[in-house]
């Protein structure tokens, strides 16, 4: 049986893979660019033979330039935010503002798992003081084991829900043969615990208001 | 003659620039969306070259290279893909990928390989009615 993970390896490899997951994609968004640009220099070889340059065209190229731009800059900004997660071992934030990012930094994955992430908008802000990088660790570990086991449901819930002592994440439809996820590193560092609900098919995972109350490391 | 080929990305974009580019190259160029529009596409058309995405959701392009070269074994294959580990590069050598670049891609250098490919298949496709003739000739004793 192989070694469990530590949790600063399980850290890592949620940041290396995050890391690889979106300049993959903004390598996609450069070469668009990088063919317009080309595709600019084409029609300009042409157009020095004779061939005239149609404006419509030409529009058309500078628009699809331009949304590549943004799609690269809202990239950019994700992987700042994540970047800057670990800023500070604990800070105060809103639980839905962490799924929106993690929604956006793990998109890419889901869809060559075949599956795709939605967020399930909560009734009232849930904010809750806790660690952000590992909670971003947490929603990466458990998005990769329930994709995998996704099966025909392919389309994912998440959903961030307050509770009487804390918060939680719902994840959902999983698979009903789910008994847990396996991150007891990182859910104790949280001071999480994970609750599965066979009937509605939904994953808890259960987090403190304050992570600092008696905290013990 | 012109190449026929066979580009294969998930994205769209891509695929609609980079053909646009490849035919006014003075190439017969075909696109596909995704590893199994590929796969459909090779059965029923033929192609010299197949200008190949490395991650693609659904079925990945080693997977996709793998069933290539079992129906179309004279189909040259070139990986065109954003980024490339060392380990994913040399498994593509090995399954018979006849190169690989990375995107952003220099056109003249991918307008180079896909000639250089192009020629690859016709040398091999000659290869293979020469053996087929030397078979013949060899079972009716001619």
């Amino acid at each position: 049986m192989s070694e469990p993970e530590s949790i600063e390896t399980c850290g890592l490899r949620c940041f290396g893979a995050i890391s690889a997951s979106l300049s993959h994609e903004l390598k996609n968004a450069l070469a668009i660019i990088n063919e317009h640009a080309g595709l600019l220099e084409d029609m300009m070889l042409m157009a020095g033979t004779g061939r005239p340059l149609d404006p419509d065209r030409l529009k058309l190229l500078a628009g699809n330039v331009m949304k590549q731009v943004q799609r690269a800059d809202t990239m950019i900004k994700h992987m700042n935010q994540f970047a800057h997660s670990v800023d500070v071992t604990i800070a105060c934030s809103d639980l839905e503002d962490a799924l929106t990012l993690a929604i956006a930094l793990n998109s890419r994955t889901a869809v060559m798992k075949g599956g795709t992430l939605v967020l399930e908008p909560s009734a009232t802000p849930v904010r809750i003081t806790t660690c952000p990088f590992w909670v971003q660790t947490l929603i990466w570990r458990s998005l990769n084991e329930l994709l995998e086991r996704a099966g025909a449901d392919r389309q994912l819930h998440l959903c961030a829900r307050k509770t009487s002592d804390g918060a939680a994440i719902i994840f959902s439809p999983v698979d009903h043969m789910l008994t847990n996820i396996h991150i007891p590193d990182v859910l104790n560092h949280l001071k999480a615990t994970q609750a599965l609900d066979i009937q509605t098919r939904e994953l808890w995972i259960i987090l403190p208001a304050d992570i600092t109350m008696n905290r013990t490391d | 003659m012109a190449e026929r080929i066979l580009l294969v990305d998930d994205e769209k974009d891509f695929l609609d620039i980079m053909s646009e580019r490849l035919k006014y190259r003075g190439m017969d160029v075909a696109t596909a969306g995704s590893a199994r529009e590929a796969i459909s596409k090779i059965m029923s058309e033929s192609y010299d070259v197949v200008v190949l995405d490395l991650q693609m959701q659904e079925m990945d392009g080693l997977e996709a290279l793998k069933v290539l070269r079992m129906v179309k074994p004279e189909l040259q294959v070139i990986f065109l893909t954003g980024h490339v580990t060392l380990e994913k590069g040399v498994e593509a050598m090995k399954l018979g990928a006849m190169d690989l670049m990375e995107k952003p891609a220099d056109i003249a250098i991918l307008e180079d390989k896909i000639r250089k490919a192009h020629v690859r298949k016709m040398i091999l496709v000659e290869k293979q009615a020469e053996a087929r003739v030397n078979e013949i000739m060899l079972n009716k004793g001619w």
